[in-house]
């Protein structure tokens, strides 16, 4: 869905159309829980997150401006609610459960997932454990970058947006966005030095091993 | 200076990362309005402006009441003033009179012994050394 669309449904939203408000509420679901998952690393506190994200949306629809990026606006929301619930975990000394449930909890459905990727199952399990060592490796350097920092880089690394949009959302211009990204990836380089410089890339494995499995196996090019 | 090989191994690990993320379950939606409708019919919580408004509001008491306990402190006699409970003992006693006596025998050096220990058990002098000359003259 572009923004554009987003914005003509927050102005039916705001005419009275809960269908759109829906329609909304579907359509940037999953951005929102992503949004909120790179800052909390558990599904069910970032769904909380989205719940009070969708709730402000509801209860505030003129706070959005026609003009401006509706995933932005979504996101600087979610940002500010999922820095608020981590500042009270670490007030709370960690608690496990998230601060935001509600009495709907319990209506909460079963399969809860913790902050792990995806486990593929053709993976032999020391390379899926050495992926899942990188993973939580680039996720904790990415996650002491600075707020501006690591925002522009999740939103232009793992949401595919441009300079402008996060420009937008950031409230920074272009060139400004550029010089963040360029920190950002300095700052990772110099973090994850000792891992980059140790692991071979596993394409390089893979091929390796297909090309020992053909010349074994008696296979021709 | 960066390794042209960190540099192309960081892209890599980046672009794993978001592919782990993008292959992750999207959120049940139906699931989730769900959840989220019952909340939508609740009346909004008070906004953090009234919020603020209430408090400034509950704080006027506490700031009056301080206020007027400052003014009544202020009011109350000074250290070197005599203590308002010593000038009511000693009119209370019927006493002023006669230390007036005994300050004009003090005067004229004729003080016994026995009236400096009476004066000194009733720790008088100290306290009459503190009255105003006008209040034992008035007294007179």
């Amino acid at each position: 869905m572009t923004d554009v669309d987003a914005a003509s449904l927050m102005l039916r939203f705001q005419r009275g159309d809960e269908g759109a408000y829906e329609q909304l509420v579907r359509e940037h679901l999953g951005f929102v829980v992503r949004h909120a998952r790179r800052y909390l690393h558990d599904d069910s506190a970032a769904e909380d997150v989205a719940q009070e994200v969708f709730l402000r949306v509801y209860r505030s629809p003129h706070l959005f401006r026609e003009a401006s990026n509706f995933q932005g606006w979504l996101a600087t929301i979610a940002s500010r609610l999922a820095l608020n619930e981590l500042r009270t975990r670490r007030r709370k000394h960690w608690r496990a459960r998230s601060t935001l449930r509600d009495d709907h909890a319990d209506q909460r459905s079963e399969d809860s997932r913790d902050w792990r990727p995806g486990v593929n199952e053709s993976e032999a399990p020391d390379e899926q454990v050495l992926r899942e060592e990188r993973m939580e490796l680039v996720h904790e350097a990415i996650g002491q970058l600075p707020e501006k920092q690591r925002q522009a880089l999740w939103l232009q690394r793992f949401e595919g947006w441009d300079l402008q949009q996060i420009g937008e959302t950031l409230q920074l211009s272009v060139p400004a966005v550029k010089s963040l990204l360029h920190r950002a990836r300095a700052a990772l380089l110099k973090e994850l030095q000792p891992a980059l410089g140790q692991a071979a890339p596993q394409a390089t494995n893979d091929e390796a091993e297909s090309l020992r499995g053909k010349l074994l196996g008696g296979e021709t090019a | 200076m960066t390794d042209p090989s960190h540099d192309s191994r960081l892209e890599q690990i980046l672009e794993e990362a978001a592919a782990a993320e993008r292959a992750r379950p999207e959120p049940d939606a139906d699931a989730f309005l769900e959840r989220l409708r019952p909340r939508l019919a609740e009346p909004a919580p008070t906004s953090n402006k009234q919020r603020t408004w209430w408090r400034i509001a509950a704080l006027i008491p506490l700031v009056a009441g301080l206020a007027w306990a400052f003014t009544w402190f202020a009011s109350e006699p000074q250290s070197d003033d005599v203590p308002r409970d010593t000038v009511a003992v000693i009119e209370e006693l019927d006493l002023l009179e006669e230390l007036d006596r005994l300050l004009s025998v003090e005067e004229a050096g004729a003080l016994d012994l026995e009236t400096v220990k009476v004066l000194e058990d009733w720790e008088l002098l100290e306290a009459l050394d503190g009255l105003p000359d006008d209040l034992l003259e008035s007294s007179g």
